[in-house]
């Protein structure tokens, strides 16, 4: 066992993990975060994706015992004031989410490529959700989702 | 995931320690994006697994005297973004891009990506045309090694059991250009069919390096006096150097094809970049 501090969706935590935990068997199994999916368990598919200190990786490849001392972001993080957020309403009005396996982490990309870069052309989108598989709606409108979400948050609609 | 003690590192002097303690037993764990997918299929099944990224010394990343440092730890978007490359290096820039996914780039790092010394790992063609030295420590003390002796076989290195690699250094190409090509199943995101990279100096020498074409990545640097553009004899010297097998990825036969094409390429554009 080893205790670390991390903050999550904003709240501090202290709490004891096993070292051979994932971050994503912590945020499942152990905070009932369970918004974040498993897929492949092997950095492939992206359905784990949460924000680290900023940037997007795959939790299902970060042990628990790492990310002492982090900020973490799940997709339960997403939503504002009991709302849900621009790129969330965006992914809804545009068909982006089919059996919705995929969306958590695919929301997670995509907030962490809008923290980076508020405006991304097309290209940087596909870029930034290259490492997020969906096999339902073949991405065209998730990337018109990101797309559109960015123009609102740019238009302070956030 | 089988059960191991995560030890976290903040010093180097710490690091080698342990790692002189434990030796066979440990793993060094950088971003884990090998490690852990190699211990989850049980793989490896190490007892101590010993986190270096806390040491700062590993995260440097900058030009000295006309000598690139990339620090062991440094992860690959971090290569990606920095903005001090000198010129003549963008077969790494160019390498690192297509490896993996953007959230693998957050984690993976350049040391890792090295010392777990997959036939088909992406930086090890462009170091390899670059002339790259790989420096390290153990309790024995410092040394590097140059790239090109670096990789002994399939996931194998000349490293010690006890040893880290703390940086990689890459000479100034000095008005030399450089280029990478990879060619895999699907674009991005997935290990290279076949990776290459091609390099040529002021005055013309050709260095061409290969990756999942033979045990470990290789280096042709002697093409008997062919100009660039006799291709031909290029690809003919290219040929003998190359070992290629049937995998899950490609067959033997396609990846000698590729060979010849993406070395067809990576002349065309090393001519346009020296003209350019
Ligand atoms: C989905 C997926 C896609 C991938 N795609 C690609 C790809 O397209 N191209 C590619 O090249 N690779 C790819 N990889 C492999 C991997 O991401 C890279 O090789 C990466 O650079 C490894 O770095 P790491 O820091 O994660 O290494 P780790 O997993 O932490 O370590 C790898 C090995 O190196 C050792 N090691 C690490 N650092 C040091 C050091 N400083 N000194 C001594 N030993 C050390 C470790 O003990 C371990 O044996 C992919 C991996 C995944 C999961
Ligand atoms: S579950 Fe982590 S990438 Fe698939
Ligand atoms: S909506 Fe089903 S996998 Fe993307």
């Amino acid at each position: 066992m080893k205790s670390i501090s991390i903050k999550i969706n904003g709240e501090p935590l202290a709490l004891d993990v096993e070292e051979h935990w994932t971050l994503l068997y912590l945020l499942r199994e152990h905070l009932a975060l369970t918004g974040t999916k498993e897929g492949c368990g092997r950095g492939e598919c992206g359905a784990c994706t949460v924000i680290v200190d900023g940037k997007p990786i795959n939790s299902c490849l970060v042990l628990a015992p790492e990310v002492d001392g982090c900020e973490i972001t799940t997709i339960e993080g997403e939503m504002r004031n009991g709302r849900l957020s621009p790129l969330q309403e965006a992914f809804i009005e545009m068909g982006a989410i089919q059996c919705g396996f995929c969306t958590p982490g695919m929301v997670m990309s995509a907030r962490a490529l809008l923290m980076r870069n508020p405006d991304p052309s097309e290209d940087e989108i596909v870029e930034a959700i290259c490492g997020n598989l969906c096999r339902c709606t073949g991405y065209e409108p998730i990337i018109r989702a990101i797309r559109e979400a960015a123009k609102r948050e740019r238009n302070h609609e956030r | 995931m089988a059960t191991f003690k995560y030890l976290r590192c903040h010093s180097l002097d710490e690091a080698i320690d342990l790692l002189a303690t434990h030796a066979r037993q440990a793993r060094i764990l950088a971003g884990g994006t090998d490690l852990l997918v190699s211990i989850r299929d049980g793989l490896e099944s190490p007892r101590y697994l010993i986190d270096i990224k806390p040491i700062a010394e590993l995260h440097t990343l900058a030009l000295e005297d006309g000598l690139l440092r990339i620090g062991a730890s440094v992860t690959v978007n971090q290569l990606i973004d920095f903005e001090h490359l000198p010129a003549g290096m963008d077969a790494i820039t160019e390498a690192a891009s297509c490896l993996a996914s953007y959230q693998i780039r957050n984690r993976a790092t350049v040391g890792g990506n090295i010392c777990n010394a997959s036939p088909a790992c992406d930086l090890g063609p462009p170091l390899l045309v670059l002339g790259a030295k790989v420096e390290t420590i153990s309790k024995r003390g410092r040394r590097t090694i140059p790239i090109e002796d670096f990789f002994e076989d399939v996931k194998v290195t000349r490293l010690e059991p006890d040893e880290i690699v703390t940086a990689i250094l890459i000479p100034s190409p000095r008005g030399g250009v450089s280029t990478f090509l990879k060619r895999s199943r699907i674009k991005g995101h997935d290990l290279a069919v076949v990776n290459a990279a091609g390099a040529v100096t002021k005055d013309g020498n050709l260095r061409m390096a290969f990756g999942a074409v033979a045990p470990t990545p290789i280096l042709v640097d002697d093409f008997n006096g062919a100009r660039l553009d006799d291709t031909a004899r290029i690809v003919d010297v290219l040929m003998n150097a190359i070992s290629p097998i049937d995998d899950v990825r490609a067959s033997a036969v396609y990846r000698k094809y590729m060979v010849e094409a993406l070395a067809k390429k990576i002349l065309e554009t090393l001519m346009n970049r020296l003209q350019g």
